[in-house]
């Protein structure tokens, strides 16, 4: 089992980095990514050797989060990159962290099911087919959210950099 | 613009961003491009956004993660890793079953009336008392609305009809070690909730969150739960539910529930005696709700009177309450 051992170590920043950009509050990601780790090792007999390891990280990543979203519905689903808290100092940011930031937020402003799809594509890199199963919703399904969170965070970045703000019709 | 309804014909455009098409598939996409700016714009867009998410993903992932998720990648045995606890001992997932559970023999063996329910889901009064603890005790500058200096304001205004309309004396937890912040007057489903702050350090906070039992005759048990690192006792007392959050291990969570049960009754008890010292009721009655917990007898007087340093006079009091 140290072959798995290592792919999960492998796989760590990616799972962190994901359920960082899904939930932003980072302390919140941590305990997810913990929960998906401690739980992908009590199941690893349903892991199918051969299969993508990652995408399977994937699918109980989503589920811890979803369980957890359905336990707690009060809170806050999403905290924008800029909230730190006390224990947490922020780190040096680099040059380029402004747009990251805006985007950051554009993203905490899409609804979290176009948000999943929008970073198991874009920043992920799945494959459609992927995204479905991690998701468990049909391709068709992928494929309309990833078409609305492509075209609103297009409208929410268009409206950031353009002035005045086009209102909706 | 109405290009964001979804057409299935635009999967291939996706798919061309995403780099999902065959050489001639791809050549296909490009000569509609080459005719349709609207969809090159949308294209470019979207390849746009690809290589944004990608930065930020590089950046989020840049930073190494933590120990605990290091070992929980590296082994399946490895201890539940260290959640929050101001104590420093390692708390793992099954020992907190255990301690639930000597929790839950010694309140039933050893308290009467204190009536342990083991680890239930959390309602939704526990969720926003914790949706509150989160939010505000990270807070730096403004953790609380009324600090602790205005004690006897904060007493009368939670108490009052505009705040929970339910009297309640401001719990003292000084002898344990948590100093009080202050609080404020929150909405909730089932009306206004107000929420009590202390601290150990800043980055070291418990919060009380207490609302008007909604239904006096459903009357929750103590329960215990945890989330994402934060412990939460839930009770009811009189006519009021509470729940006490803090990133604690359940022993701690439990002596300051208890001391902080054993104030109201105190206060409960004391208010109930029929006729108080006339002198005593109108040195500690100063603004509180007629009808309240007037007499929360000298402990809590002097605790909201004197500014002076934690009374642990009013703990021992919190803990053998008088009946």
């Amino acid at each position: 089992m140290d072959d798995l051992a290592w792919q999960m170590e492998q796989a760590l920043p990616r799972l962190r980095r994901y359920a960082r950009a899904l939930v932003g509050d980072p302390t919140r990601a941590d305990d997810i990514v913990q929960d998906c780790l401690e739980r992908a090792w009590s199941r690893r007999h349903l892991f199918r050797p051969g299969s993508d390891l990652r995408a399977w990280l994937f699918t109980i990543l989503h589920n811890v989060h979803a369980n957890a979203a359905r336990r707690y519905t009060t809170r806050p689903a999403h905290v924008p990159l800029t909230e730190t808290t006390p224990a947490e100092p922020v780190r040096p940011r680099q040059a380029d962290d402004l747009e990251l930031g805006d985007l950051h937020e554009a993203l905490g402003r899409l609804s979290e099911d176009q948000r999943q799809v929008l970073l198991l594509v874009g920043m992920e890199q799945l494959q459609y087919r992927e995204v479905a199963d991690v998701l468990g919703v049909p391709i068709g399904t992928v494929m309309s959210r990833l078409h609305r969170a492509r075209e609103h965070l297009r409208e929410e970045l268009a409206r950031e950099s353009e002035t005045p703000p086009r209102r909706p019709k | 613009m109405t290009d964001k309804a979804y057409t299935p014909s635009d999967d291939l455009l996706h798919a061309y961003v995403d780099g999902a098409l065959d050489a001639a598939q791809a050549r296909e996409v490009e000569a509609r491009l080459a005719q349709h700016p609207q969809d090159a714009a949308r294209v470019r867009a979207w390849q746009a956004q690809n290589a944004a998410l990608r930065g930020l993903g590089a950046a989020l992932g840049a930073e190494a993660p933590p120990e605990r998720l290091r070992r929980a990648a590296a082994a399946p045995a490895a201890p539940r890793g260290p959640r929050l606890d101001w104590r420093g001992t390692r708390v793992t997932r099954r020992g907190l079953l255990r301690a639930a559970a000597a929790v839950a023999l010694l309140l039933l063996g050893g308290l009467g009336g204190w009536a342990a329910r083991g680890l239930a889901p959390a309602p939704v009064f526990v969720a926003q008392a914790v949706a509150a603890h989160r939010l505000f005790t990270r807070q730096a500058l403004h953790p609380v609305e009324v600090r602790a200096g205005e004690r006897e304001h904060l007493q009368k205004w939670l108490s009052s009809p505009n705040g929970i309309g339910a009297a309640m004396q401001v719990p003292a937890l000084d002898g344990l070690g948590l100093a009080l912040v202050g609080g404020r007057l929150l909405a909730s489903e089932k009306g206004p909730a107000a929420l009590y702050m202390y601290e150990q350090t800043p980055t070291q906070r418990v919060t009380l969150y207490v609302s008007r039992l909604a239904d006096q005759r459903r009357r929750p048990g103590w329960t215990w739960s945890q989330e994402d690192g934060l412990r939460v006792c839930d009770w009811t007392q009189g006519n009021l539910r509470l729940a006490l959050v803090g990133a604690l291990d359940y022993e701690a969570l439990e002596k300051l529930a208890q001391a902080i049960d054993g104030q109201m009754r105190a206060a409960q008890s004391a208010a109930a005696l029929p006729p108080a010292p006339a002198s005593a009721a109108a040195a500690a009655g100063t603004g509180i709700a007629a009808g309240t917990a007037i007499a929360a007898g000298t402990a809590l007087a002097a605790g909201t009177a004197a500014p002076a340093p934690p009374s642990v006079s009013a703990v021992a009091l919190g803990l053998s309450p008088r009946r």
